[in-house]
């Protein structure tokens, strides 16, 4: 009896043991779901600000760049005629010039991080570089009085190619040759070695007036006509942006000066170009307000009265006549001839011992 | 009965420790996560306050560089120099109000600041022209940074000397 009941006990004991242990797993595997489901969380949160902070680094890293290239492009925009090298991490940047409503817009933009406007400043570029190393030239854009320094930017991949002209005697290509800096890859080449370089995307070929008409079907190339005026180079004329394939003869545009000039040669399309040189006309507009303005209070407060009679001269001559001039061939024209006629007032007046007139 | 009242209540001690455990780790990363961002804020504040000295600085530097408003000669000299005419003409053209253009276009090189430039000798002719200012009025706390100058007179062929005053404004935070 009593093995039976000890059996029946021990029977009794056993069932409830093996429902107390099924308990037992259960809340043991509770547990565990428990703590993997919270670890899973707390993982992904991790996860989560590491990802949030690499983010914000590569953000930090794309305003660093932009910052050191506006402060390096601001720097150079106060000095003239300098060259340098911007180095920084490879990065994509693009350069856009946009006109809105008669008024023009120029920004640049580094991969990842916003667009940057630059209102003052005046860069010729190319559309689009990739690069990790900027080659920076400028030139003063002085048209009588000093207007803007323009800025040039290229990469060392970017070959310019200058047709010889030697055959038409008019040595234009070996004078535009010797006005860009060494550093800036360049060649002077006969037509017939232009096909050396057929296979280069990154060429721009800059032939000179009658010569252009003997580039091979192909290549897109940027002629230049120059005035007749002084048979100088850099005083003004006309540029076509040439794109092959196209059989309608894109209009020419005008250039003044060799910074103008300069500017259509590291340009790489008419549109950017004509936006640029927009945006100087508008700020030729501020300084030649401020010129004229300088020189009527010149004129009333002189006792002189040589410089009281030149200066007047001067402002309805040459100064007030341009006032809000527009970007064409005939305005630059005479822009051009008044920027010589302000030049020998300038001096006259040095002479005649009068306040200069810039 | 008792007795399984008593394992019932382990498991929930078992349970409660876990989730003890899990909420004090997630206190931990909280209270982390809070230090962390004072210290990058602060951060921020600083490099803030250095960029904001940086721009006055840098305005400064930009003004007797103009050539709207440098003195026309080929020597160097050491200390700057400005035209008085092209600095009346320039103070006349910003503060005009006819002519928006103007300012917007030395807004951009002068952003919020306001640029004075005073003649304190001779003493028979001290003046104050006050080239260009943002007028920001509310909020702002602002630098302030001098720079002597000669100031030329071409019609009266004199020079005087004066100082340029760059007051950088910045929005307090």
């Amino acid at each position: 009896m009593k093995n039976i009941r000890s059996i029946h006990f021990s029977k009794e004991n056993k069932n409830k043991f093996d429902k107390k242990n099924k308990k037992g797993v259960i809340e043991v595997q509770f547990n565990w779901i428990f703590i993997l489901i919270a670890g899973f969380v707390i993982f992904i949160f991790i996860i989560g600000i590491i990802f949030s902070q690499k983010s914000n680094a590569e953000k930090q890293s794309t305003i660093q760049i932009s910052n050191q290239i506006i402060t390096l492009l601001k720097g150079k925009q106060q000095t003239a005629d300098v060259y340098s090298e911007i180095n920084f991490p490879h990065a994509s940047i693009n350069f856009r010039c946009e006109m809105i409503e008669n008024a023009s817009y120029f920004s640049f933009k580094i991969d990842g991080s916003d667009r940057v406007v630059l209102p003052t400043e005046v860069i010729f570029a190319p559309k689009d570089i990739t690069t990790d190393k900027l080659i920076v030239w400028t030139q003063a854009f002085n048209l009588g009085f000093p207007i803007n320094i323009f800025s040039y930017i290229t990469t060392s991949d970017i070959i310019i190619l200058i047709i010889n002209d030697s055959n038409t005697d008019t040595y234009y290509a070996k004078e535009l040759s010797e006005n860009i800096p060494s550093n800036i890859t360049h060649h002077v080449i006969d037509m017939t070695d232009l096909n050396n370089y057929v296979s280069n995307k990154n060429k721009k070929v800059v032939c000179f007036a009658d010569n252009c008409n003997n580039i091979p079907i192909g290549y897109d190339y940027i002629e230049i006509t120059p005035s007749s005026y002084q048979s100088d180079l850099f005083s003004y004329g006309n540029i076509t942006f040439r794109k092959s394939g196209l059989s309608v003869t894109p209009e020419p545009l005008p250039y003044i000066a060799k910074a103008g000039l300069l500017g259509a040669i590291f340009s790489d399309t008419k549109d950017y170009y004509y936006c640029q040189m927009s945006r100087a006309m508008n700020h030729y507009e501020i300084k030649r307000d401020l010129t004229e303005r300088r020189l009527v209070m010149i004129q009333n407060d002189t006792s002189n009265n040589n410089c009281k009679q030149k200066i007047n001269i001067t402002l309805v001559q040459n100064i007030k006549p341009y006032e809000n001039i527009i970007f064409n061939y005939i305005n630059i024209t005479s822009l051009y001839k008044n920027t010589i006629d302000l030049d020998i007032r300038n001096s006259d007046l040095t002479l005649s011992s009068c306040p200069k007139l810039y | 009965m008792n007795t399984n009242t008593h394992r019932l209540n382990r498991g929930q001690v078992q349970l409660g420790e876990s989730i003890a455990v899990i909420i004090i780790v997630i206190i931990l990363l909280f209270l982390g996560i809070v230090f962390w961002n004072k210290i990058s804020n602060s951060n921020v504040a600083d490099i803030q306050s250095q960029s904001h000295e940086l721009s006055v600085i840098e305005i400064a530097n930009i003004v007797p560089e103009l050539s709207e408003l440098k003195c026309n000669e080929l020597s160097v000299n050491r200390v700057k120099c400005i035209d008085f005419y092209k600095l009346k003409a320039m103070s006349e053209a910003i503060n005009s109000s006819s002519d928006a253009i103007t300012f917007e276009y030395y807004h951009n090189y002068f952003k919020n600041s306001k640029i004075t430039v005073i003649q304190v000798y001779p003493q028979t002719s001290i003046f104050n022209i006050t080239l260009y200012d943002a007028k920001l009025k509310n909020n702002t706390k602002s630098l302030l940074i001098s720079l002597p100058v000669n100031i030329k007179n071409y019609v009266n062929k004199t020079t005087a000397y004066g100082f340029i005053i760059v007051e950088g404004y910045y929005i307090s935070s």
